[in-house]
């Protein structure tokens, strides 16, 4: 089910890129994605995972690492009686991508992303934001800040490092952060050459984050067989309690 | 820096960091019988932690440290079982109560309002009272003059016209069943609304209106949050698919070990000393909500909704 659900978000990303695609997109475009499985294991901090290709000598580089769309439900704080700030209401981001990291080199400005439709704009005008009352744009902004908080969603103008030209090519490498907020899934990873008007190439690498081992076996009981964990957990907290007074724990006294 | 993957937070913590919360906040249920929910619960979403997951893997670690904790107790002759299995059936009752009221409350639109409201409310007013009574009484045995008010005398010929009087050996204290029962249930419902244990209400109630000793306030209410919070865990693991697992070991790790060094510094300390500690410890808490409440959030929008 969820392999489905991968497919099916790498081929709305590209069916929303091909627009904007030149028909030569492929051509002449090399890149290379190391490692392009991350493993969640115990002890994982978060990773870093390295991009690295060549374009043509004249072109400016950008990557968009975009997670499948979903719909995202949030409380919404206001100041109620002009004293208190509390939750009141709801607000629904629909069909916003779950992560999305943005890397240019130093000559793609968020304007020139706009221009050529990916960046937040990109992304603001693909969500649905309920209710309607005005303040979407406000709204997004807020949305924007919290994902970026949580590593979930980045722009860096600058990350993509451009090497120097030689026989009209020009080597790039970018280093993306993996958060260990990202949820376990496959990520399209698109690359884009481009100049001050167009895209000249592109090409998608796929990246794969899944929890592996223990944590794996821990993430399924917990989700499907939670009567079962949930007396597991209890049975090894009292253990854990019992075994640090066994090791603590004072002698019963006398009264 | 050693981090720690929580499967279903969906996020990695620092080990040190939550070791060491896990002991500060076990420290203070040894010493003062709360299950210490209402402060491990905010420490945890300060985190990063969605608060769902923080608050029933809370529970899920607050078992073990109650474990431990009732049992350093049991051992200094500090648990009423009697009375504890009492407020523990009323506890269980009035938390299906309150769970009911909050589903009204819910559907009036208003709920996250009023049990914030609630919430400071009761925190502020258990925390003065218990300042203010732990403070006078320090005093008297100065030597100040011991004043017994009226309205005290009046509920305890009260509580005396009760029927079904049973003695509390443990607790030094004659009094009706129906009084740990009714007392149950009204903590129940509270702490149903608002979502914590109710260990700190719990303490305030045994202390003034059943009249138990502190010391052995302490023991027995660290016995009926550990049957408390088994429930809630269970309930919590297999409805709401809410317990990070790793995420209470890492806790109970520091909380076991925090609850015996509390036992110990309980049984120095005298029940004054530990009454004044723990309303300024609650006081505390209500300060920190009450700013929440009127300065401007960093953020407008808080992960959650959607039911």
């Amino acid at each position: 089910m969820r392999a489905r659900i991968n497919f099916l978000a790498i081929a709305m990303v590209l069916a929303l890129w091909w627009p904007v695609l030149p028909a030569a997109a492929h051509q002449g475009f090399k890149v290379k994605l190391r490692p392009n499985l991350v493993n969640i294991g115990i002890f994982f901090g978060g990773a870093k995972v390295t991009l690295k290709g060549s374009v043509p000598a004249r072109s400016q580089v950008a990557v968009v690492l975009e997670g499948p769309p979903q719909d995202n439900h949030f409380k919404r704080k206001r100041h109620v009686m002009g004293l208190l700030w509390m939750n009141q209401g709801e607000v629904l981001f629909r069909h916003v991508p779950s992560v999305y990291l943005v890397y240019t080199s130093q000559g793609v400005s968020p304007a020139l992303a706009r221009k050529l439709g990916f960046g937040y704009r990109a992304v603001r005008h693909r969500a649905d934001i309920q209710p309607k009352e005005g303040e979407e744009d406000f709204l997004f902004s807020q949305f924007v800040k919290l994902k970026e908080e949580h590593g979930l969603y980045h722009w860096q103008q600058g990350g993509v490092r451009l090497g120097k030209p030689s026989q009209g090519r020009r080597p790039f490498e970018v280093k993306l952060d993996i958060s260990s907020r990202m949820p376990p899934g496959e990520y399209a990873v698109q690359v884009l050459a481009v100049d001050q008007n167009h895209i000249l190439a592109s090409d998608l690498e796929h990246l794969k984050v899944q929890e592996t081992g223990l944590l794996a076996q821990l993430a399924n009981l917990s989700q499907n067989h939670g009567l079962l964990y949930g007396i597991l957990s209890v049975l090894v907290a009292i253990g854990a309690g019992l075994l640090m007074d066994l090791i603590f724990g004072t002698k019963k006294s006398l009264h | 820096m050693l981090h720690l993957y929580l499967p279903v937070a969906g996020e990695s913590v620092n080990i040190l960091l939550v070791f060491g919360m896990g002991g500060l906040v076990g420290v203070l249920s040894g010493i003062f019988g709360v299950g210490g929910g209402f402060l491990m619960t905010p420490l945890l979403i300060m985190l990063g932690i969605p608060p769902t997951v923080a608050a029933a893997s809370d529970s899920n670690q607050i078992v073990g440290a109650s474990t431990s904790g009732t049992l350093a107790h049991y051992k200094m002759g500090n648990v009423d079982f009697k009375m504890g299995l009492l407020l523990l059936i009323g506890g269980v009752l009035g938390s299906a109560l309150g769970v009911q009221l909050i589903k009204v409350l819910r559907q009036m639109g208003n709920a996250d309002f009023l049990i914030t409201v609630t919430y400071v409310l009761m925190l502020g007013f258990v925390g003065s009272y218990m300042f203010i009574e732990s403070l006078q009484s320090m005093r008297q045995k100065k030597g100040v003059v011991k004043e017994v008010s009226q309205k005290e005398s009046r509920y305890s010929r009260l509580v005396r016209r009760l029927p079904w009087q049973m003695e509390f050996e443990k607790s030094g204290v004659r009094l009706s069943v129906l009084m740990p029962l009714g007392l149950g249930v009204f903590v129940g419902v509270l702490a149903a609304i608002m979502g914590v244990g109710g260990g700190f209400i719990m303490v305030p109630v045994m202390v003034y209106l059943l009249r138990m000793p502190m010391h052995v306030v302490v023991g027995t209410s660290l016995f009926q949050i550990l049957f408390t919070c088994i429930g809630v865990t269970i309930m919590q693991a297999s409805t709401n698919h809410t317990v990070d697992f790793l995420l209470a070991v890492l806790l109970l790790l520091g909380s076991t070990l925090g609850a015996q060094v509390g036992a110990k510094v309980s049984k120095k300390l005298k029940g004054e000393q530990l009454k004044i500690l723990l309303a300024s410890l609650v006081l505390l808490v209500m300060v920190k909500m009450f700013l929440d409440l009127v300065l401007p959030p960093h953020l407008l929008l808080t992960p959650g909704g959607g039911h």
